[in-house]
């Protein structure tokens, strides 16, 4: 495989599991904000 | 080279110099932020304890009103656990007692109303409040749990029927048939003048905390066992066993129960005590984490999902670098969170209960499949980079092992 093609892999992967980590965090933060505003209501 | 070249030079390094103890001494000030975070934390808890404990006061009166908002309550004999409701309609008034009993459920205390005539059978039974997964209540409600007490006689005989639980939700349909029960006996004693003892404190070992146990044992052993097969094997039983079968989990709101003193008794919760017991073993004795990686059904499910697929995508640089700062931070939020609600799995994010039992609120449900995908691509995605459980457990080690070191330290030196 040439480098400029692992290079590319590289950067889908980067996206791909960045993408994954900022959807949970988001999620996560949803959830906790969600949680917070019901149980002090 | 003069030693006063050598100072200018390379300061910090000569401190033998003489001409050091010549000059000057500087006071000063070192900023720590790493320490100075600590106590921001440490003062966090405090202020988040007091400020929920001072929000949260349950008040009886106002949730009864809440329940029977037409009626007109008052107190029996200033007692805040017995009240008498009266009724009205067109042609008649109808009073009712109603006594409040609380009892410690899977998340922290949950009252419960019991309200009965002077017929001597009960009327009403339902949750004036409770710190349990709104899931676990609703399935209670779903499947008319409330309603099995209603038309039963206050004092209970041997042949008055029995009641049930409700499977995957049994810890919180036990601790509302103890608090029933326990308003039974108070009504019995108070209007019916009959002393009867429906509560019995009775160790009752089951299979599954055998096997518990023998689970413990085993993820003693993985510590020494290394073979990939024998991790394998734990993995799968994790999964089976811990997951499916005995839906036990440890998640970061103990830590908040535990502050707040919600823990079950022993007679309550076997197996919380069995599971808590085995991992505080694992720190103090072997200085080692021992439930993630071994004993957590949620690290065996995304182990072995990664297992199968094989992939482990790069992360970006950001990640990487600050990362391992996301489950401290969620620590602390489900802390926070749930001194300030009172409610210990108010902030509890782990996706556990989802998987393994199916319940679940709202966004939660967002949660759960993307870190099963996500740990399909990246291997544990979840317990690297946002479980906040793994995170307490790792600094309690963390303590126990920089505890040990300074005892040992300090043995040294007076030795």
């Amino acid at each position: 495989m040439s480098t400029s093609t692992s290079s590319s892999f590289n950067k889908i992967g980067r996206i791909i599991s960045g993408t994954f980590f900022a959807l949970i965090a988001a999620s996560i933060l949803l959830f906790l904000a969600d949680s917070l505003l019901r149980n002090l209501a | 080279m003069s030693c006063q070249n050598r100072c200018d030079k390379d300061c910090h390094r000569q401190l033998s110099c003489q001409h050091q103890k010549q000059q000057p001494e500087i006071i000063g000030w070192r900023f720590d932020a790493i320490k100075l975070m600590r106590w921001l934390v440490l003062i966090s808890f405090v202020v988040a304890y007091w400020l929920g404990q001072g929000w949260n006061q349950p008040n009886t009166m106002t949730q009864l009103q809440k329940l029977y908002p037409e009626a007109e309550i008052t107190a029996v004999n200033g007692k805040d656990s017995v009240w008498q409701v009266q009724q009205s309609s067109a042609d008649s008034i109808t009073t009712y007692t109603a006594i409040a009993k609380t009892e410690n459920s899977y998340g922290g205390p949950l009252q419960l109303i019991t309200l009965y005539g002077d017929d001597g059978r009960v009327k009403d039974v339902d949750l004036l409040n409770h710190t349990d997964t709104p899931a676990y209540i609703q399935k209670l409600r779903n499947r008319m749990h409330f309603e099995q007490y209603e038309n039963q006689p206050v004092v209970r005989n041997n042949s008055s029927p029995s009641f049930d639980a409700v499977s995957g939700a049994t810890i919180s349909s036990d601790a509302i048939m103890r608090a029933h029960f326990r308003g039974l006996e108070e009504a019995g004693q108070l209007s019916f003048g009959k002393t009867q003892t429906l509560v019995e404190q009775r160790l009752q070992i089951e299979t599954q905390h055998y096997v518990l146990l023998a689970f413990l044992i085993l993820a003693v052993a993985s510590q020494w066992i290394k073979h990939p097969a024998f991790t394998l094997g734990m993995a799968v039983g994790s999964l089976i066993l811990m997951g499916f079968w005995l839906n036990q989990m440890f998640t970061a709101s103990t830590f908040t129960a535990v502050s707040l003193s919600y823990t079950p008794s022993v007679y309550e919760n076997l197996s919380f005590w069995i599971l808590s017991s085995g991992i505080l073993f694992g720190i103090l004795f072997l200085g080692k984490n021992i439930y993630c990686g071994n004993i957590c059904p949620f690290s065996a499910l995304q182990l072995l999902l990664n297992k199968i697929t094989g992939l482990s995508l790069p992360l970006p640089k950001f990640v990487q670098k600050y990362g391992s700062f996301v489950p401290k931070i969620g620590l602390w939020l489900v802390i926070i969170i749930g001194l300030l609600t009172t409610v210990p799995i108010a902030g509890s994010y782990e996706p556990f209960s989802m998987i393994f039992s199916l319940q679940g609120v709202g966004i939660q449900w967002a949660i759960l499949p993307l870190v099963v995908i996500g740990g399909v691509f990246v291997p544990k995605i979840f317990c690297r980079y946002f479980c906040p459980a793994g995170q307490g457990l790792d600094y309690l080690t963390q303590f126990r092992n920089w505890l040990a070191g300074y005892i040992t330290k300090n043995k040294r030196r007076s030795s």
